[in-house]
């Protein structure tokens, strides 16, 4: 089929994994081992013994960002080599690594030490008070915006995922506050994620300084293919552009709804979830337009297409 | 509000076991009124807000989520059985579910 123009979506590091990652992908062939192989020796950790159903390694916040990375550029790897299309790609928060590698803008192991050097710098920027993230499921953006303007100014909504699915960021004991609140205004959900750092928020402003030290020793090209900015839906298509973008990307808000939605807008009409997880599948059942997106476990019906 | 008929909890029913079945990846002759949705099958809020959609398109229901998440933190539901007793007064009562309890 011609008629499909693709999106390639690059999820972030997962809370929970399918449990198939790993079999699915070395079913492919010797990608999933020979990256992990890599990305173990580069980093002098050793991330071969990750296991998605036996040892997931979720209470690692930098080895699951590690491991989300590999796992995206091995679907990458078979895209290039089994199906290559040209289409649009976004990364979603810290999936933004993934999809520069696939862009070909990045090497593997850049991305890897992108990932480090992020982290870092974020860290050192977070380690004189407690952050946190939260999410909340079935409050519009502008009823938290309320909630957080009224009791919690050292709160930000950072990413909206959906009409009403929204992405916190701020001070742990805040986040913990506006979570209770939002359930007891009527939010369907609302829970603190299992991360430590406020990313995306104005807190990560020093983190951002930082990070734009750092990147000057990556070498980073021209994407081969285009990428949609997930701060403010731009087309990033040159190298000086996706330094901006990663640079912002510590700091700035995101808006995954919008970016979908500029997608579909240029004619995206299938996506594909390159990662571990099925999180941007599901929450791309809330987004309007005519389009169908598949999660890594349907990656055997996506490459026939 | 949305039209009740002898059908309704039938229909009801056939939605939310079909779309639990597919969206769990269960069997739905496995599916029962007692099944317990975060336990024994995995589902979790997002699945619950869909199923809302749903329903909402459906049965052309006014409803706020605000009010249907404030009902369902007095009256929490955990299984199969639980939501679709939920789902027919949402369908019944729409916006106005909160004033059953004054």
């Amino acid at each position: 089929m011609t008629s499909n123009a693709i999106g390639y979506l690059f999820p972030a590091f997962v809370s929970a994994y399918l449990g198939e990652e790993k079999s699915l992908l070395q079913s492919y062939g010797p990608s999933y081992d020979n990256l992990m192989e890599e990305a173990s020796s580069f980093l002098s950790l050793d991330l071969r013994c990750f296991d998605p159903e036996n040892n997931p390694m979720l209470d690692d916040e930098l080895k699951t960002q590690y491991i989300t990375y590999v796992i995206s550029c091995v679907i990458s790897e078979i895209l290039h080599r089994d199906h290559y299309r040209k289409g649009f790609v976004a990364g979603y928060s810290m999936g933004i690594y993934a999809a520069l590698y696939h862009c070909r803008s990045i090497s593997f192991v850049d991305g890897l030490a992108l990932i480090r050097g992020a982290f870092h710098c974020i860290s050192a920027t977070t380690c004189d008070k407690q952050f946190g993230m939260g999410t909340i499921i079935g409050l519009s953006e502008e009823e938290t915006h309320d909630l957080i303007n009224d009791h919690f100014p050292g709160t930000e909504i950072i990413n909206t995922n959906s009409k009403h699915s929204l992405i916190v960021s701020g001070l742990h004991h805040e986040i913990e506050g506006l979570v209770k609140l939002a359930m007891h205004e009527g939010a369907l959900n609302a829970r603190i994620l299992p991360v430590t750092v406020p990313y995306h928020s104005s807190y990560m402003a020093p983190a951002a300084t930082c990070f734009e030290e750092f990147i000057r020793k990556i070498s980073i090209k021209q994407p081969q293919q285009e990428m949609i900015s997930v701060i403010d839906r731009s087309r990033i298509s040159s190298a000086g552009q996706v330094k901006t973008e990663l640079i912002r990307n510590i700091s700035h808000t995101l808006n995954w709804k919008m970016t979908m939605d500029t997608m579909i807008n240029l004619g995206v009409n299938v996506f594909l979830e390159c990662g571990a997880g099925n999180n941007l599948f599901r929450t791309g059942k809330f987004i309007d337009g005519d389009f169908r997106i598949f999660p890594i476990n349907k990656l055997p019906e996506f490459l026939k297409l | 509000m949305g039209q009740i008929t002898e059908n309704t909890r039938q229909e009801v029913k056939d939605t939310v076991f079909q779309f639990f079945s597919e969206e769990c990846e269960v069997d739905i002759q496995s599916l029962h009124e007692g099944t317990d949705i975060i336990n024994d099958i995995n589902g979790d809020s997002l699945m619950f807000l869909e199923l809302i959609e749903i329903f909402k398109k459906k049965y052309n229901l006014n409803i706020e989520l605000k009010i249907i998440g404030k009902y369902a933190v007095k009256h929490p539901v955990r299984t199969l059985g639980e939501l679709i007793n939920t789902q027919m007064l949402i369908i019944e009562h729409e916006n106005d579910i909160l004033d059953l309890e004054k």
